[in-house]
């Protein structure tokens, strides 16, 4: 379940990268933020990357012929099988990296060669798409965005830090909790 | 005589042009339900998304998108709503360029949760010429 919600991530920003036209994003740029992609998925633990290989193949059945292919392309290009075959060992703050990586990629690439409103429209995607995890899942998450934050620097390091802000997700968390609810709102006007 | 006094200082309606609106090129190869979400906003083309050109302070232009026209009214569906930076900075983008094209945009969002959450991020940023509504997917 997780791995096919977090594939899901993963494939709508591949199918954006591969496919976006040059006007609304700099080929180069996409080059790069695929080769990122590739190693972030390369460093997965082997049990959860076999899953999420898995579900690019289910993914990949659903999708028009061209999208199919860079869905299947991801699994190839990124030697994905030969990294379960290594069977490295990882946890969440690998996951968590790879949804840091595309939101700081989203959130701060120049406007010159991502145009800004698609990009907001990315995350406005991958947003819906975390509040829909698993609660747990995403508890752990949150907390390892935390953690990895430190990796980055400057403006990447404060928009990793800010993610569980800038998404909801704590609210998405106390969804059933209208006092957890409050609390969270109080603090996110003092905040302000 | 007093209905004629009346008329003669009526003054005549301010009308303002249509809203020029441009298109640009729009690919998405997502089948996931945000991408439907907003390729189905009233007025929206496949593969094209409606724009409004924005003034800039040195006095070049740039476009701003958006998903759907419906009369004088520009639309952006929103799968969901944030507050980080680039999202504030594409409020701050939309409520200008219509300001300059003296429109109303409106949001449409799929839930009362994402309502919400947009009435109070607009309410921050001190944001009038944009509406809110629910449209269910």
């Amino acid at each position: 379940m997780i791995a096919m919600q977090i594939a899901r991530i993963v494939a709508d920003y591949v199918l954006f990268l591969a496919f976006a036209d040059e006007e609304t994003l700099d080929p180069d740029t996409a080059n790069t933020a695929l080769l990122a992609l590739g190693r972030d998925l390369q460093a997965l633990d082997a049990g959860f990357l076999r899953e999420l290989i898995d579900a690019f193949v289910v993914i990949a059945a659903h999708s028009s012929d061209d999208a199919q292919e860079a869905v299947d392309n991801i699994v190839r290009d990124f030697r994905l099988e030969e990294a379960v075959a290594e069977n490295r060992t990882a946890d969440v703050l690998q996951i968590a990296r790879i949804v840091a990586n595309i939101s700081v990629f989203f959130d701060l690439t120049d406007e010159d060669l991502l145009d800004p409103d698609t990009s907001v429209k990315m995350m406005e995607a991958l947003g819906a798409d975390l509040e829909a995890l698993d609660p747990a899942f995403l508890r752990k998450l949150i907390d390892a965005f935390a953690v990895i934050a430190p990796d980055y620097v400057g403006d990447a390091q404060a928009a990793v830090r800010g993610l569980a802000h800038g998404f909801y997700l704590e609210e998405a968390l106390a969804a059933d909790d209208p006092v957890r609810l409050a609390e969270l709102e109080a603090k996110r006007d003092a905040e302000d | 005589m007093s209905t004629l006094r009346h008329l003669r200082k009526a003054r005549p309606r301010t009308t303002y042009d249509p809203p020029k609106i441009g298109w640009a090129k729009e690919t998405f190869k997502s089948q996931a339900n945000w991408r439907v979400y907003n390729d189905s906003a009233t007025g929206g083309r496949p593969g094209q998304a409606p724009t409004l050109m924005r003034t800039m302070p040195d006095g070049t232009t740039r476009p701003v998108k958006f998903d759907g026209v419906e009369g004088d009214t520009v639309i952006d569906r929103k799968w969901s709503i944030r507050d980080q930076t680039n999202a504030r900075a594409q409020v701050a983008r939309q409520s200008e360029v219509l300001a300059q094209h003296r429109l109303i945009g409106t949001w449409e969002v799929p839930t009362v949760v994402q309502r919400t959450k947009a009435f109070k991020l607009l309410k921050k940023m001190n944001v009038t010429n944009i509406k809110v509504r629910i449209v269910k997917p």
